[in-house]
C-alpha cells in the first residue's frame, strides 16, 4: 500500500549505465573496487557476467570447469573455476574506476576458459564471439552524446543485457551487462555498513549457497540498490557501494573468516552442496578504524527443524527480535519453494529492510522467516476485480502467534491493504513494505493528511492530540515548537486534529522511498531496545 | 525532558540513535543493543523452539458493536509483541474472580489501512473475522474485549476450556498444576420404606481426595440426585467446596436431600458425586475417578385408613389384651384424605404385620394376623368391603406408652400399604 506520491527526495543520484543483471551466483567472485575516488571525474565501469552455457568449449564428459578474466582499461580481474557445471550463473563482477575527463573510451576484454586438467591437454579458451578470435572485445564510450554506449563484438546502450555465442566449435553462450557509474558516490571516509545475504534465500540440500557481502554507504535509501515500484517505475538505481579496507565472510564457526577480501566493495563466498540442516554465517566490513558487522545469522537448508515457519535469516530468539514473516500469495506462487517467490522475498529483504541505511544498521534486530504455506492477498469483488483482504496461511492463527508482522507478497497489481499485523505488497513495492512495517509492529502513525491511520502512539509518540504536547516534545527531537504542524482527520468521526513535528513529505510515514526521521527513529529504537529486554 | 546519553551500536556502527541531538526513550539499564562487532566473540543465534511461552488465540467475527467468538485455543508459540499497538482495543485478562490481571492495548482487526486510488492510504472500518493474540496466563480465565473508541465491550471470552485442554495435554507446563482428583466414596442412607405423600430424608456422604502429584488445590464437588417417576427430591443437586484439597488429606462432606413418594411402588434413587478443580489450569489426568455413584431403593407404600376396634372411639386397648381387632378400610382416592385408592380385599394376609410405627417402618417388625387370614366385611358400612385383622396384643406388645398401632403389608399386586390409628391404653 502506497503512501501519497511525492517527488523523490533530492538525492545525489548516480547516472547509471550499463551492465549485468545481478543474479544468483555461485563460486567465489570478487568485484574489485577502485581505490577511493581520485580522478577529477571519477567513473566506475563495471562488467557482470551472469550466465555462461557450454556450446562445445568443453571436451570432457564430467561437466565444464569455467573460469574467467575480465580486463577493464587494462586492469584484469581473475575469477576462479567453477567445477563440473556446463551451465553456470557465476555473477562475476569486475569493476574499474577511470577518470572520464581523461578516458572517454574504455576497452573491455572478457575471456572465459574451461580448465581441462593435465590429462586433457591444455585448457580450452572458449569462443565468445561470432567473428574471428575467441575473447569478447568491447569499447565503452563514456562520452557519447546519446549516452553511454557499448560497441565491439556486441553493441548497444549501457544498462542493457547482452548475449553472445561463439561461432566456432569451442564456443559458449554468455549473458552479461555493463554498468557505468558516472559521478560515483563520494565515499564517506570512515563509515560503511555491511549488507550480506545468501542466495538462494532458502536452499535445499545439495544446492550451492553463495553469500554476498557488500560495503555500503550508510546514506543508502530504498530504491537505491533494488528497483522500487511503490509509486510508478521509481527513480534510477544509485551505486551506494563503497570500498572497504577489508570484507570478511565467516561461515559455520568463529574460528576465523572463510573469505577475506581487501580493498573491495563486495565479496562472495560459496558453500557447495550444502547438507540439510542449518547454515550460520556473518559478514564484516572494515574501513579504517570503523567496523560494521551483520551479526551472526542462522538460515535453514531444507525443511524447518520445527514448526511451520522457515527461518531464512535468524539473528536471535523471537522474544528479542522483530520477526517478519514473508508469505507467498497462493494465486501467484506455488509455495515457499517457488523460485519466483524466493526471488521476491529476497528482493524485499535486500531492497526494503536492508535497502534503507537506518534499518540496515539495525539488521541485528530482525528475524526473517518465510511461511511454509501460501496465503492470499485478495478476494473477488462483486462486479469484478478484487478487494484486498490479507489472509495468512491456514495455520496463521496458531502457528505464527509470535509473528510481529506478516507480508503477503503477490505478483498482480491491485490496491494493497494492511490489517491486524498483516499487509499485502508486490515484492517490488519496497517503500510500501517499509512504510507498513512502520505501522506494524513499530506503531508509527501516518504523517500525512487527512484520512490515514492516526493515534497518539505513546510512548515516544510521533503524533500528539494537542499542539502543546507536540511543542513540548519537539526539542527532544532536535526541533523547535514551530516545527509542529497539524493534521486534521477530515472524516466525520472522529474529525480530529493531530500534531506532529515530523517533516513533510520527506518521512517514512509520509511518502514512499523516504527515510525515517527523528520521531520515527526514536520510536523504533525504543521498540528495539525493548526487544533486547525480551519484550518482543 | 530526560536526555539519554546511551548510544546504540547498530550493525557494528557506533551511531547516536538519531543524528540530531535527540533524546531516546530507550529503557535504562539494559545492555547496549546490537553492539557486537567481532565475529569471533559474537553469539551465534540458536533456535528458541524450546521457548515455553504460550499464547491465547481468539478468533471471532466482529460486527460494529459486537464480536462472536468462533474459536479459542492456546497457541504453542509466544504471543507477538503488542509494544507498538495502538490502543484501539483493550484486552483485559481476568482471573476466575473477574479481577483484571493484565490490560493489553491491541490493534482492532476491523481497522484496515486501504490503499486509495491516488496513492496513500485510508483507514477504514471493515467488520469481519479477526484474530486476537495475547500472552498466555494460566490464571486468566476470561478476556474482555473492550472497544476504546466506542467505549463498549465487544465480547467476553471464556478462556477456561482452552486452558483446561492445554493443561491436560501439557501438565508439565510450569503454569499448569497436575492433580488427580478423585471421589473416593459416596454413600446414601435413609428410610427405605415410606408412604405416598410422605417425605423422608436422604443422607449423602462423599469423600474426595487429591491423589497428586501437585496440591493443594481448590475443587468443587457436585452431587446430582436423580430419581425415577414415583418419587421427587429436593434439591435435585448440591455442590460443596473442597478448599485446599491437599495430597494425602481427603475431605468428607455430608448433605441431606428430601425424598417424597408420589406413587406407590419400589423406586431407586441414584446419587452421583463429581469432583472438578476450581481452576482451569489444574489438569486432572485421570477422569475415571472423578465421579462416585450410589443408590438407595425406597418402597413407597399406599397409605391406608386403619380403624382399631371399629365402632369405638378413642380406641381403648389394654396391655393384657389377647386379640385386638382392627380394620383396613377400602377407600377411594381422596377419601379420608388419602391420596391413593386402596382395595382392602387385595391384602395378602401372610404379609400383614401389626405393631408400632418405628419397628414396622424400619424393619417391618410386627406381629402377623392372628388367624392368618383377612376377614372381609363392610366395617364402615359405606358399601365396599373392608379387611378386618386381628393382632395378638400382648405380643406386639401394647404398653402403657403405646399411643398408636400400625399395620404394614402388601397387596396381591405387590404394592405395600401402611396405616396407623390412635389408641388409648386403659387399665
Amino acid at each position: 500500500m502506497a503512501p501519497p506520491t511525492h517527488h523523490p527526495t533530492s538525492r545525489h543520484r548516480l547516472l547509471r549505465s550499463c551492465l549485468l543483471l545481478l543474479l544468483a551466483g555461485s563460486t567465489l567472485t570478487v568485484a574489485l573496487g577502485t581505490s577511493p575516488a581520485h580522478g577529477v571525474n571519477p567513473t566506475n565501469v563495471r562488467v557482470v557476467v551472469e550466465r555462461v552455457e557450454e556450446r562445445g568449449c568443453t571436451d570432457t564428459f564430467d561437466g565444464s570447469d569455467f573460469y574467467s578474466r575480465i580486463t577493464i582499461d587494462g586492469h584484469a580481474t581473475d575469477f576462479g573455476e567453477i567445477e563440473d557445471e556446463d551451465e553456470i550463473s557465476p555473477n562475476w563482477v569486475a569493476e574499474q574506476s577511470v577518470d572520464a575527463d581523461v578516458t572517454t573510451s574504455v576497452p573491455v576484454v572478457v575471456k572465459i576458459s574451461d580448465s581441462d586438467g593435465f590429462l586433457n591437454f591444455s585448457d580450452d579458451e572458449c569462443d565468445l564471439t561470432a567473428g574471428p578470435g575467441n575473447d569478447l572485445h568491447l569499447t565503452v564510450d563514456l562520452a557519447a552524446v546519446a549516452g553511454c554506449t557499448v560497441s565491439g563484438d556486441v553493441s548497444g546502450a549501457c544498462d542493457s543485457t547482452f548475449t553472445t555465442t561463439g561461432g566456432g566449435d569451442e564456443s559458449v553462450f554468455v549473458r552479461f551487462r555493463v554498468e557505468v557509474d558516472q559521478d560515483p558516490v563520494t565515499q564517506p571516509p570512515d563509515k560503511t555498513v555491511v549488507r550480506c545475504l545468501q542466495s538462494p534465500l532458502w536452499p535445499q540440500p545439495g544446492d550451492d549457497v553463495t553469500i554476498t557481502a557488500e560495503a555500503l554507504d550508510p546514506a543508502l535509501h530504498v530504491g537505491d540498490t533494488v528497483q522500487d515500484t511503490s509509486t510508478g517505475a521509481g527513480p534510477p538505481l544509485v551505486d551506494r557501494t563503497v570500498t572497504a579496507d577489508r570484507l570478511e565472510i565467516w561461515v559455520d564457526d568463529k574460528s576465523g573468516p572463510d573469505q577475506v577480501v581487501n580493498t573491495a566493495k563486495t565479496a562472495t563466498y560459496t558453500i557447495h552442496n550444502v547438507a540439510a540442516g542449518d547454515l550460520v554465517y556473518s559478514c564484516k566490513a572494515v574501513v579504517g578504524d570503523h567496523e560494521s558487522f551483520t551479526g551472526w545469522r542462522r538460515m535453514r537448508v531444507g525443511a524447518p527443524a520445527s514448526g511451520s515457519a522457515i527461518p531464512v535469516l535468524m539473528t536471535g530468539g523471537r522474544a528479542n527480535r522483530v520477526d517478519i514473516v514473508l508469505v507467498p500469495d497462493g494465486d501467484d506462487y506455488t509455495g515457499p519453494g517457488d523460485a519466483a517467490f524466493e526471488t521476491a522475498a529476497a528482493n524485499v529483504i535486500k531492497g526494503a529492510y536492508f535497502g534503507e541505511g537506518y534499518f540496515l544498521e539495525r539488521q541485528q534486530g530482525f528475524n526473517f522467516w518465510i511461511a511454509d504455506k501460501t496465503g492470499d492477498s485478495e478476494v473477488p469483488k462483486a462486479g469484478g476485480g478484487v478487494d484486498c483482504s490479507p489472509q495468512g496461511p491456514s495455520d496463521w492463527a496458531t502457528a505464527y502467534t509470535w509473528a510481529d508482522t506478516g507480508a503477503i507478497l503477490h505478483a498482480n497489481n491491485f490496491r494493497d491493504c494492511a490489517s491486524n499485523g498483516l499487509f499485502t505488497s508486490e515484492p517490488t513495492s519496497l517503500g510500501t513494505v517499509l512504510h507498513e512495517t512502520g505501522h506494524a509492529p513499530f506503531g508509527l502513525t501516518d504523517e500525512y493528511c487527512c484520512d490515514g491511520g492516526y493515534w497518539e502512539n505513546r510512548p515516544n509518540p510521533t503524533l500528539f492530540d494537542t499542539q502543546a504536547e507536540c511543542q513540548a516534545d519537539a526539542p527532544s527531537l532536535g526541533r523547535v515548537a514551530g516545527d509542529c504542524r497539524s493534521i486534521t482527520d477530515t472524516r466525520p468521526d472522529p474529525d480530529k486534529t493531530w500534531w506532529t513535528s515530523e517533516p513533510t513529505p520527506n518521512d517514512l510515514m509520509n511518502g514512499d522511498r523516504t527515510p525515517p526521521q527523528a520521531g520515527d527513529m526514536r520510536r523504533i529504537d525504543w521498540y528495539l531496545s525493548e526487544c533486547l529486554d525480551g519484550k518482543c | 525532558m530526560t536526555r539519554h546519553s546511551k548510544q546504540i551500536l547498530l550493525g557494528g556502527v557506533a551511531v547516536a540513535a538519531v543524528a540530531t541531538a535527540v533524546a531516546f526513550g530507550t529503557s535504562s539499564g539494559s545492555a547496549q543493543p546490537f553492539s557486537d562487532t567481532d565475529p569471533a566473540t559474537a553469539p551465534i543465534p540458536a533456535y528458541d523452539y524450546d521457548d515455553p511461552a504460550r499464547s491465547f488465540v481468539v478468533q471471532a467475527d466482529f460486527t460494529a458493536d459486537h464480536a462472536t467468538v468462533t474459536d479459542v485455543t492456546v497457541g504453542m508459540g509466544r504471543s507477538r509483541s503488542h509494544l507498538g499497538d495502538p490502543a484501539q482495543l483493550e484486552l483485559r485478562l481476568r482471573d476466575a474472580g473477574d479481577q483484571v490481571l493484565q490490560r493489553i492495548d491491541s490493534r482492532d482487526p476491523r481497522w484496515v489501512l486501504q490503499e486509495t486510488a491516488g496513492g496513500g492510504e485510508q483507514q477504514v472500518v471493515r467488520p469481519g473475522p479477526g484474530i486476537l493474540v495475547t500472552p498466555f496466563d494460566a490464571d486468566a480465565e476470561s478476556m474482555v474485549v473492550f472497544d476504546n473508541d466506542a467505549g463498549q465491550v465487544l465480547t467476553t471470552v471464556d478462556l477456561a476450556p482452552a486452558i483446561r485442554d492445554y493443561c491436560l495435554d501439557h501438565p508439565d507446563d510450569a503454569q499448569c498444576v497436575e492433580a488427580d482428583l478423585a471421589v473416593q466414596s459416596t454413600t446414601a442412607t435413609g428410610d427405605t420404606f415410606s408412604v405416598v405423600g410422605a417425605t423422608t430424608p436422604l443422607h449423602v456422604a462423599t469423600t474426595v481426595a487429591n491423589l497428586g502429584p501437585d496440591g493443594p488445590v481448590d475443587a468443587t464437588v457436585t452431587e446430582q440426585v436423580s430419581v425415577p417417576q414415583g418419587v421427587t427430591v429436593t434439591p435435585a443437586d448440591g455442590t460443596w467446596h473442597a478448599a485446599g484439597l491437599a495430597v494425602g488429606t481427603p475431605q468428607e462432606h455430608s448433605s441431606t436431600y428430601d425424598v417424597t413418594c408420589t406413587e406407590p411402588g419400589s423406586h431407586t434413587v441414584t446419587v452421583t458425586s463429581t469432583i472438578a478443580a476450581d481452576r482451569a489450569k489444574v489438569a486432572d489426568p485421570v477422569a475415571g475417578n472423578d465421579t462416585g455413584t450410589t443408590q438407595l431403593t425406597i418402597d413407597c407404600a399406599v397409605p391406608v385408613a386403619l380403624d382399631v376396634k371399629p365402632g369405638t372411639d378413642p380406641n381403648p386397648v389394654n396391655v393384657r389384651e389377647a386379640i385386638i381387632p382392627m380394620a383396613v378400610l377400602t377407600t377411594s382416592a381422596g377419601e379420608r384424605g388419602l391420596p391413593v385408592a386402596f382395595d382392602a380385599t387385595r391384602i395378602r394376609a401372610a404379609s400383614v404385620r401389626i405393631g408400632n410405627r418405628a419397628d414396622l417402618v424400619g424393619s417391618n417388625a410386627g406381629v402377623p394376623e392372628s388367624h392368618g387370614r383377612v376377614h372381609l366385611e363392610d366395617v364402615d358400612r359405606d358399601g365396599d368391603t373392608d379387611g378386618v385383622l386381628h393382632a395378638a396384643g400382648r405380643q406386639i406388645p401394647v404398653t402403657t406408652s403405646t399411643t398408636e398401632l400400625c399395620v404394614r403389608g402388601t397387596t396381591s399386586d405387590g404394592l405395600s400399604f401402611f396405616g396407623c390409628d390412635h389408641v388409648v391404653v386403659v387399665p
